[in-house]
């Protein structure tokens, strides 16, 4: 299935989500569980946990189905749900919120690798295109779940600067994303 | 610029959008983004955007999982699910029976009202001389006022106000409640604003009356209040988010006639 047909695949299926269709959340689960668990797994590095985060998901795929106004793409929607589950869960496992991190380098090697193959126009080409701090923050906030004051302490640079490079690395993005 | 305003200023949702979608928010920060999302349709619509366009991040750096569980976890979904929905059913047929009781209570309760007012109402038409008895009639607009941005939301005063009658013109009075923070000077000058519910345009309405006074409403005041969706108090005759001091949602009350 190419990526529009997914999305429009989803988007089709929340419709249905949003009439209380059991039937078309179970379809759902089919098509995206795999992706969802991932995403999930990536921010708690944990299955198991993961797992249960994943539960989550759907069951406020289900609960807030009618939020969904078919502004943007479902998927897109589903995905900000389930990160934001994740991060909220991980901040609730951590006694201290703050964990230092040192996968930050991987992260972007990985979204390097990504890039070679991809269209110039694609969001990981842009990220690359970014001060590495700039991108260093991003991800540490959309993969980590990290706060504005997290990424400071994990970066060792003022919370000022912390919030200049998201913004301005954001308004970057954006602008790279338009051309 | 005031709250509601300010958010619809695009720039200004691109950047709370882009940083909701980014995950940089603490949790109280998003959860109040999210409740501006149903007011603010601008958001809504900078926040798909960002989300459609981080979404393929995620495709192209998926960790490796085992699917082994994927059955187990669903089949807890569809319980969870079914559990909650059964709970939902449960609470919609119990509020629907106590509502109905409450309707044939209600009807016996004012039936039984009615009557006495009618008894008591017709006992003052004949022992009362007529142009002693009053029209007296209740606010049309209320507003309950807190301090603006305040997230505990405690009612510092209530403005209501008056329908013009054949006696006297349209009316405004504040009310100030007994249990306010003490902490607030309230022998400073109030500026009196009402945002349009369908524009958002701020019209300014007058300095607060002293203390226990009412104040007469010109037919264009009177109107901006009808037509608004939210009243604001500013400190200074200014109109600036640092200087609104109160704020309230601007409520029309039903007619007791009707």
């Amino acid at each position: 299935m190419s990526n529009s047909q997914f999305v429009d695949e989803i988007n089709m299926l929340m419709v249905r989500i949003q009439r209380k269709d059991r039937l078309a959340l179970k379809e759902l689960y089919g098509h995206t569980n795999i992706q969802l668990l991932s995403l999930i797994t990536r921010v708690l590095k944990d299955q198991v946990e993961a797992e249960d985060v994943l539960q989550e998901v759907f069951v406020k795929i289900w609960d807030q189905a009618k939020r969904y106004s078919g502004k943007g793409s479902a998927w897109g929607w589903i995905c900000t749900i389930a990160r934001h589950t994740s991060i909220d869960h991980l901040r609730k496992l951590t006694s201290h919120p703050y964990e230092s991190t040192d996968e930050s380098p991987e992260l972007l090697n990985q979204l390097s690798e990504v890039n070679k193959t991809i269209d110039k126009h694609w969001v990981g080409q842009c990220m690359e295109k970014l001060k590495p701090q700039m991108r260093q923050a991003i991800l540490l906030s959309f993969f980590n779940g990290f706060t504005h004051s997290e990424i400071s302490k994990d970066l060792s640079a003022p919370l000022g600067t912390v919030k200049a490079w998201v913004r301005r690395g954001l308004v970057e993005l954006k602008e790279c994303l338009a051309v | 610029m005031s709250r509601c305003l300010r958010y619809r200023n695009l720039t200004i949702c691109d950047h709370l959008a882009s940083q909701y979608v980014a995950g940089s928010l603490s949790f109280r920060v998003r959860a109040r983004i999210e409740k501006l999302v149903e007011t603010v349709p601008e958001l809504e619509r900078a926040i798909a955007n960002w989300s459609d366009n981080f979404s393929p991040l995620h495709e192209h750096m998926l960790v490796d999982i085992s699917s082994k569980n994927v059955d187990t976890v669903w089949s807890k979904i569809d319980k969870q699910i079914e559990h909650y929905e059964r709970k939902t059913q449960k609470q919609a047929n119990a509020e629907s029976g106590i509502s109905l009781f409450n309707q044939l209570f209600a009807w016996k309760v004012s039936t039984a009202f009615a009557s006495l007012v009618a008894a008591v109402f017709a006992a003052l038409l004949l022992t009362t001389e007529p142009d002693i008895i009053t029209k007296q009639t209740g606010p049309d607009y209320l507003a309950n006022m807190t301090i603006h941005n305040d997230d505990v939301g405690q009612v510092q005063f209530v403005i209501t106000v008056y329908g013009k009658t054949e006696q006297a013109p349209s009316k405004l009075h504040v009310q100030w409640s007994k249990n306010r923070s003490e902490s607030l000077d309230v022998s400073k000058t109030l500026h009196l604003w009402a945002e349009d519910r369908d524009t958002g345009q701020l019209t300014y309405i007058g300095i607060e009356p002293e203390k226990g006074q009412s104040w007469n409403l010109t037919k264009p005041t009177w109107k901006a209040i009808a037509n608004s969706s939210r009243l604001l108090m500013t400190k200074e005759k200014e109109m600036l988010e640092d200087n609104i001091v109160f704020s309230g949602d601007c409520l029309q009350l039903k007619s007791w006639k009707s």
